[in-house]
C-alpha cells in the first residue's frame, strides 16, 4: 500500500502543478483540464486495480 | 477516417492523435475497470481458475525467521509438529469457512487451532500470509510490518509450526501460510496469544474444550493455474502505460518536425507521472500478510 500513497502523493503534485502552470501561461481550457485529470485518474486506477 | 490518424497529429489540424485524446484515456480507465469486473465475474462462476502458483517451502520459510532471529541475537526457534499441525488446521479451516482473518466468522480463535492440536502453550503467537510467490518475500513482509516482526521476534518463543496451504479463497485459488509460535514455559500469568500486535489472554475454560481433530494438509504439487489475475492486471497496465507514453514521445516529434506550435497540455508532466506510474507497478505485489 506504500506505493499508492506514493503514487497518490505525485498524483495531487501532478494536479497541483498542472493548474498553476497553465493558470500562469492563461492556457487553462477545459479540455486540458481534462485531459490533466483523466490521466491522473487513469494511473490511479491502474494501480489500485493490481493492489486490491 | 485515416489509420495514421489514430497514431499521429492530423496533417491539417495538427490535432492530436486519437489514442491519446481525452476520450481514449477514458477508454483505457474503463477497458481496465471491465478487466477487474471480469476477474471478480470468472472467480464467481469459475472457482479456482484465476489465482496465483506459489512456490513456498515450509522449511525453507523456518530456516528464514530463524535468520531474521539470529541477526538480532534471539535463539532459534523449533519446529514442532503439534504447532505444524494447528497451523495446518488453521488453513484448512479458513478455505473451508473462506475467510482471511486471525479469528473466523463461526467464532474459532487462533488458540482453538493451538490448543486444539494438543499443544498446551503459556504464550503463543500467529502470523498469516497470502498470495507470495516465493519463501523469502514471506519473510520480508514480515519484518517490514512493525507487529508481525514484533511477533516473529519475540524472545519468548521456543517452537514453531507452518503451514503452506493451496485451495480456493473467495473463488481464486491463493496459497496460505500460517506461522505459529508458543511456548510451553511459564513466561505470563495466564496463557495469552500475540496476534497483530495484541497480546489476547486465553480464557482459563480452554482446557476444558474438546480437542480439534487434526489432519494435515494434502500438499501434492498444484494443479497449473490457467491466469495470474495480478500478472494480467500488470501486463495490462505496462501495456497502456507504455501505448500512452510512445504516442506522446510522438506527438512531439512529429510536431517539431512540421514546426508547428499547439496549445496543449505539458507533456512532460504526463511522462513524469506515467514513469511513475511504471515504477509503482513493478514494486507492487499480490502478497498481503495478516
Amino acid at each position: 500500500m506504500m506505493v499508492l500513497k506514493i503514487l497518490g502523493l505525485g498524483v495531487i503534485i501532478y494536479l497541483i502543478w498542472a493548474l498553476i502552470h497553465h493558470k500562469k501561461t492563461k492556457s487553462l481550457t477545459y479540455d486540458i483540464f481534462l485531459e490533466y485529470f483523466l490521466t491522473a485518474t487513469l494511473v490511479l486506477i491502474l494501480l489500485m486495480g493490481v493492489l486490491i | 477516417m485515416a489509420w495514421h490518424n489514430w497514431f499521429i497529429p492530423h496533417k491539417d489540424t495538427h490535432k492530436k492523435a486519437h489514442l491519446i485524446s481525452w476520450e481514449a484515456l477514458l477508454i483505457y480507465g474503463l477497458f481496465f475497470i471491465l478487466l477487474q469486473v471480469s476477474f471478480s465475474i470468472v472467480s464467481y462462476t469459475k472457482p479456482g481458475v484465476l489465482g496465483i502458483s506459489a512456490n513456498l517451502d515450509q522449511k525453507k520459510l523456518i530456516e528464514l525467521t530463524n535468520k531474521e532471529r539470529e541477526k538480532k541475537g534471539l535463539p532459534a526457534v523449533v519446529e514442532n509438529e503439534v504447532l505444524d499441525k494447528a497451523a495446518a488446521l488453521k488453513a484448512q479451516n479458513m478455505f473451508a469457512e473462506n475467510y482471511w482473518a486471525h479469528f473466523a466468522p463461526s467464532g474459532k480463535t487462533p488458540w482453538d487451532f493451538i490448543s486444539g492440536a494438543g499443544y498446551k502453550f503459556t504464550f503463543a503467537g500467529e502470523n498469516l500470509a497470502k498470495n507470495f510467490y516465493s519463501s523469502d518475500e514471506v519473510v520480508a513482509a514480515w519484518m517490514a510490518s512493525p507487529t508481525h516482526r514484533d511477533n516473529l521476534l519475540n524472545s519468548n518463543y521456543k517452537d514453531i509450526g507452518i503451514a503452506v496451504a493451496e485451495g480456493t479463497l473467495n473463488g481464486q485459488k491463493t496459497t496460505l501460510v500460517v506461522q505459529e509460535f508458543g511456548t510451553t514455559e511459564y513466561v505470563a500469568q495466564r496463557p495469552s496469544v500475540q496476534v497483530q500486535g495484541k497480546n489476547l489472554v486465553v480464557p482459563p475454560d480452554l482446557a476444558d474444550k474438546p480437542q480439534l481433530a487434526v489432519s494435515t494438509i494434502q500438499t501434492n504439487s498444484p494443479e497449473k493455474t490457467l491466469l495470474d489475475p495480478f500478472k494480467l492486471s500488470k501486463f495490462a497496465g505496462y501495456s497502456i502505460i507504455s501505448i500512452i507514453a510512445v504516442l506522446l514521445a510522438l506527438d512531439i516529434w512529429v510536431l517539431r518536425r512540421r514546426g508547428v506550435f499547439r496549445l496543449s497540455s505539458h507533456y512532460l508532466a504526463h511522462m513524469a507521472l506515467l514513469s511513475l506510474a511504471a515504477g509503482s507497478l513493478f514494486l507492487a505485489t499480490p502478497g498481503v500478510v495478516l
